[in-house]
């Protein structure tokens, strides 16, 4: 498994995956706070929910290709978890994650599942019957081995591709029952095997390598042919994007109409949500919710949690003191993490990290072993200067065997908050004796030289896993070792964690895992911190957590009397009460003649 | 004339293949992949390779190259890498980026002419008077106001404080002529208007990032009228024109207004590349969604097909824009041969 799995992991998760969206979506959260967004929550007194409406949503970017197997992250990994069903539901209860089957969601396709065969190597799955595609086409079991050949086949290149790299082989025994056989038992064979199904009668025409110029993808106005709650309705590039109701699916939908539309510039976005013109408001910075918040704003904040951590990292060969564990912690020992959160006002939205593993975690973090570095100058001196890193020239920076502790810190340009932190971090180590230059760059090259180990120090974030299986991140091969740490120990127990059959017995051998890397501080962990959603109080039923922002969009609602619109010429109004009938979609005209037919 | 447009068009072929040739190398050179949006711990090398080959990009540049040009010729702008679509498909049509920007630039254009002009002529009727130092003043200011800036500003004062004021003054329905919305080309609900709702509603939308793109070059405009006006009204005709009792109006938009054109009209065809330039920034802010975003999406995610594209558009608006501005100039002033 890998650490970044988020992306399979659920609708946000992949989204996050995509880590120049994630690293772009980090620098939109500049990050100044004032007090946690806690305002009333009318969720928790919604009353009975009431059908109709429209919710507007407001996201930074457009979607692009909404496919469980071609989404990249960004909007597309939102919406495919809202439009395809799998055989069962991710979800996040009680710090793990957990697959639902359809007696828990209507989202999955399975109601039963079972480990099969004498090493408990395959999985079967018993799919419910009735649920159909958005063109009245039943999904069955050949949907399901059609889409695995299908995110396996290199010509499709997926993404998603290795997610499914342990499944040996997937096979209907009949229109309702599919088995998975995979090359070995791990902890998460659910997780592989429920990936979103698509429609094989829609795709098997176009074969692998035409896949992506389907006219789904291309036009999926009237072509996408979807299993879940809602489909695309009508899509205005780079502007709109409406989803209007599956009628073949149960529960029907609560809203009309959930129209999500594109609103790149940070400031528009909090002038949109004041406006009353948008319902539920994505990327908005820390600074800007004290703004947005107060005594009848009619808002609130939901988060996801704990999903990204902050770090600087430390490219061990590019500078000797990098190879040295010691000064790395010492370096860290020189960072006034809590006071840097309390600088740019993130309280409320960020905790100070100690390791890879997110407090979200309830089976891997342990605070009791892993603790953050204490800010300690003192501690830092003492360990540089036992080290042999010593000022004996009296210029302000430390030197050893003639090279002086001087490196660029570099970060991506276009965060705000990262600009603050790395500057405020070049203050408190020249305190010490350290010389750091700041060095800006663009997103992209950002990422290519990270990856590519073209760096001495840099400022960055990770999206935090929902898996357990961090050895992409530290294999000695792997181009997210970035540091190019190469702690054996550690290594030596995240592949005994690999080879067990089941979290409770892998999940101790990833703790220590952790803990031994964190002794060696390849980075200097900085927080950890939540992405932020401004909801309008009218909106009901939304449930936003560290899974994703959109897991129950079909159970989101809007009283009856508040469905009559915003107070904004550009804002939200919805057609009269039964108007969903005249809507202009041909994806609607479709589904209600289907209906009809019904 | 016909002849001089044919010249002039096949001239600007080999420049146009020259602008877009550098800018193959230029983006294809600068440090960044296509692929590095993929490039996370969930997909592994051998995922990013497979892209990298089914994208084209593992050949040599110059190969690339020749295969770009020989689809360019064909009139085959490719494939978006960024928005997975042909981008044939992403620039035209009536809900295409190019038609979008377009909307925006031309309403612009008549906004920075008829408001440019008229101040300008007023600036030069009433010379020195208080008026003219006020416009002069006014002018400058807007003149020298960074668009994004203004366009934020636009948004502040006739979204959000508009807004604001609407709902602390109900009984105030004259605000609803200065309350725009803040971002888009239509409301939610647009199918859902009569044919005048949705012109106003059009309206609307395109009114604010109008201004923010356009008051600027109005300035300028102002300037260069009140110049080319002041010029023209103290010339022997017009005091013969005044001499023979016609009415001040008739001297001013009859006689001096038509010769005071002649430099102004030239303007038109050199305007456009700058607006388009400005439509960048203008569409980030008021979530328009036209070409301007597009270019810059693609730059940063080194959409190499999407930038050969826009660039060709823009190049090609650029080479035309300076065409439009001769053919202008000889059709308003007869002394100026094409030949």
């Amino acid at each position: 498994m890998h650490p970044m799995r988020t992306s399979t992991r659920g609708p946000a998760l992949l989204r996050t995956a995509a880590l120049p969206a994630l690293l772009a979506l980090a620098a939109a959260c500049g990050d100044r706070r004032p007090a946690p967004g806690t305002a009333a929550r009318p969720d928790s007194a919604d009353g009975t929910p009431e059908p109709g409406g429209t919710a507007v949503v407001v996201e930074l970017g457009d979607m692009e290709m909404p496919s469980p197997l071609l989404a990249q992250g960004g909007l597309d990994s939102d919406l495919f978890d809202v439009l395809y069903m799998g055989l069962t539901r991710g979800a996040w209860r009680d710090g793990r994650p957990v697959y639902l089957t359809s007696s828990e969601s209507p989202m999955a396709l399975a109601y039963h599942w079972e480990y099969v065969g004498a090493d408990s190597t395959a999985l079967r799955y018993r799919m419910r019957r009735g649920v159909r595609w958005s063109d009245g086409q039943p999904v069955t079991a050949a949907d399901v081995v059609f889409t695995y050949a299908l995110f396996a086949d290199p010509r499709v290149a997926s993404p998603r591709q290795d997610d499914v790299a342990q499944i040996d082989s997937v096979r209907a025994e009949n229109d309702s029952t599919v088995v998975f056989y995979f090359k070995r038992r791990y902890p998460d064979m659910l997780f592989a095997s429920g990936i979103p199904v698509v429609p094989r009668h829609v795709y098997e025409a176009a074969g692998p390598g035409g896949i992506r110029g389907h006219p789904s993808f291309t036009d999926p106005v009237g072509h996408v042919v979807v299993s879940g709650p809602f489909t695309i309705g009508a899509w205005s590039r780079g502007s709109s994007i409406t989803l209007v109701p599956n009628l073949y699916f149960s529960p029907k939908p609560r809203l009309d109409r959930v129209v999500i539309r594109v609103v790149p510039e940070a400031t528009t976005r909090v002038v949109e949500v004041r406006n009353r013109a948008a319902d539920f408001v994505r990327g908005i910075s820390f600074d800007q919710v004290p703004q947005l918040l107060g005594p009848g704003s009619g808002l609130r904040v939901e988060r996801e949690h704990k999903r990204f951590w902050e770090y600087i990292a430390y490219q061990e060969s590019a500078h000797p003191a990098f190879a040295d564990p010691q000064v790395r912690r010492a370096l860290g020992m020189a960072i006034d993490v809590p006071g840097i959160i309390r600088a740019l006002r993130m309280e409320g939205f960020t905790q100070q990290a100690a390791g890879p593993y997110s407090p979200i975690f309830r089976d891997l973090f342990d605070s009791t072993r892993m603790k953050p570095l204490p800010y300690d100058t003192a501690g830092a001196k003492r360990i540089l200067e036992a080290r042999g890193w010593r000022d004996a020239d009296g210029d302000g920076v430390r030197e050893k065997d003639g090279q002086p502790l001087r490196f660029t810190l570099l970060t991506n340009s276009g965060n705000a908050r990262r600009a603050d932190v790395s500057q405020i971090v070049q203050q408190q180590w020249k305190k010490v004796g350290v010389d750091a230059r700041l060095q800006q760059i663009e997103t992209n090259v950002f990422f290519g030289n990270i990856t590519g180990k073209k760096f001495e120090a840099a400022l960055g974030s990770w999206q935090v896993p929902l898996s357990a299986d961090i050895t992409i991140m530290w294999s000695p091969q792997s181009p997210f070792n970035i540091t190019g740490y190469d702690g054996q120990e550690g290594w030596a127990l995240m592949q005994q964690a690999l080879a067990q059959p089941t979290a409770a017995k892998a999940d101790p051998l990833w703790r220590a895992a952790a803990e031994r890397i964190v002794q060696d501080q390849p980075y200097t962990w900085l927080y950890y911190y939540d992405q932020v959603t401004v909801v309008r109080d009218r909106l009901r039923g939304v449930r936003v957590d560290s899974y994703g922002a959109y897991q129950n969009l079909w159970e989101w609602w809007i009283p009856r009397s508040l469905q009559g619109g915003t107070g904004s010429a550009g804002g939200a109004s919805s057609p009269a009460p039964g108007a969903g009938a005249r809507d202009t979609s041909r994806n609607q005209a479709q589904n209600q003649k289907q209906n009809g037919k019904r | 004339m016909i002849g001089y447009l044919i010249r002039r068009v096949l001239g600007a072929i080999p420049l146009l293949l020259g602008i877009l040739t550098i800018i193959f190398f230029i983006i294809h050179i600068a440090p960044g992949d296509p692929t590095a949006r993929f490039v996370n711990p969930n997909v592994s090398p051998r995922v990013i390779e497979q892209m990298r080959h089914n994208l084209g990009l593992d050949q040599p540049l110059h190969i690339q190259y020749a295969k770009w040009l020989w689809n360019f010729i064909r009139g085959d702008f490719g494939y978006s890498f960024g928005m997975q679509q042909p981008i044939g498909q992403i620039l035209k049509g009536w809900n295409g980026v190019l038609w979008n920007t377009l909307q925006l630039t031309l309403v612009a254009l008549v906004m920075i002419f008829v408001v440019g002009m008229l101040v300008g002529i007023v600036q030069a009727v009433r010379q020195y008077s208080v008026a003219d130092n006020v416009l002069s003043f006014v002018a400058l200011f807007f003149y020298s106001m960074p668009s994004f800036w203004f366009a934020l500003m636009l948004i502040l004062l006739f979204s959000l404080k508009a807004n604001q004021l609407m709902a602390a003054h109900p009984g105030w329905h004259w605000l609803g002529w200065f309350q725009f919305p803040a971002s888009g080309m239509t409301s939610v609900g647009y199918e859902y208007m009569s044919f005048g709702g949705k012109v106003a509603d059009r309206f609307k939308h395109i009114f604010l990032p109008a201004v923010a793109l356009g008051i600027g070059n109005a300035a300028g405009v102002a300037r260069y009228m009140r110049g080319s006006m002041l010029e023209v009204i103290h010339q022997d005709f017009i005091r013969t024109a005044r001499a023979k009792g016609l009415s001040e109006r008739t001297v001013i938009f009859k006689h001096a207004l038509r010769n005071a054109l002649i430099p102004i009209i030239t303007l038109l065809g050199l305007y456009l590349p700058f607006l388009l330039s400005g439509a960048v920034l203008v569409e980030t802010i008021f979530g328009w969604p036209g070409m301007g975003r597009a270019i810059v999406d693609a730059i940063l995610q080194r959409d190499y097909p999407m930038v050969m594209a826009t660039s060709f558009v823009i190049a090609a608006m650029v080479v035309l824009g300076n065409l439009l501005s001769d053919v202008l100039y000889a059709v308003v002033d007869p002394r100026i041969r094409t030949e």
